[in-house]
């Protein structure tokens, strides 16, 4: 939660970006509560409202575990399968 | 560490200080033996009590303190007793924790999911509103003693 606003703040400039694909990185998360899931949705139904995608990828096990058990994993793919905490070659761009 | 003992934390309820609750979690826990899987669901679990202590126990009143107990029942079992002395809540008020599932994304909320992590986290989730709030959260040590 001490991190949510400094997220906020990162974020903003980006979400209104709707011509672009926006893809957050989560390779170096250690840790997130459900204050930072809820920034997630927030993100999330702006982009979606603008029919603009947002997705994350590089999720670590712990983050993942997370995002299952809150159910918020298929809306943060496009097609429903969260890519894991190996790395991959972006798609698009 | 056969006898139950108890350890108790009391910090200023603000989001900085929510990261010394994860660490003295996490040396307790340690100490149990509890597996490094146990001891990230237990840090989840408990930052979730401590933040909603944080956000909505005092209001705007700035001196309000968090006490986190952690009783160590025997050698298996973790109890962790999540209290403030703010306002208390009502927790019919609290929204149903049933997650994001089958949800369009119109539909989606983040409210309710603080205590689902909760629940999905520990063996057990016990909210006392009276005066202040208390969370108890209580997880049993899956892996079998050592001799």
């Amino acid at each position: 939660m001490e991190a949510a606003s400094q997220m906020r703040a990162a974020m903003e400039p980006l979400i209104g970006s709707f011509d672009r694909r926006l893809v957050l990185n989560l390779r170096d998360l250690k840790y997130i509560d459900s204050t930072g899931i809820g920034i997630l949705i927030g993100v999330l139904k702006a982009r979606h409202a603008r029919s603009a995608p947002f997705e994350v990828e590089e999720v670590p096990a712990g983050i993942r575990k997370l995002f299952d058990l809150t159910g918020i994993t298929p809306y943060l793919s496009a097609n429903g399968s969260l890519r894991g905490g190996e790395r991959n070659s972006r798609i698009g761009g | 560490m056969g006898k139950d003992a108890n350890i108790t934390l009391t910090v200023p309820a603000k989001p900085e200080y929510v990261d010394l609750v994860r660490l003295t979690l996490y040396g307790i826990a340690a100490k149990m033996n509890f597996s490094f899987e146990e001891i990230e669901d237990m840090k989840v679990a408990v930052s979730e009590a401590c933040n909603n202590a944080v956000l909505h126990a005092y209001g705007e009143e700035e001196d309000g303190t968090v006490e986190i107990e952690f009783v160590l029942v025997g050698r298996q079992e973790l109890r962790i007793v999540v209290r403030d002395r703010g306002t208390g809540f009502d927790p019919a008020n609290v929204p149903a924790a049933d997650g994001l599932q089958g949800k369009s994304v119109e539909e989606i909320e983040s409210g309710g999911l603080g205590l689902m992590l909760m629940e999905a986290l520990m063996d057990s989730v016990e909210v006392k509103a009276g005066q202040g709030t208390s969370v108890v959260l209580t997880k049993r040590r899956a892996a079998p003693e050592k001799v």
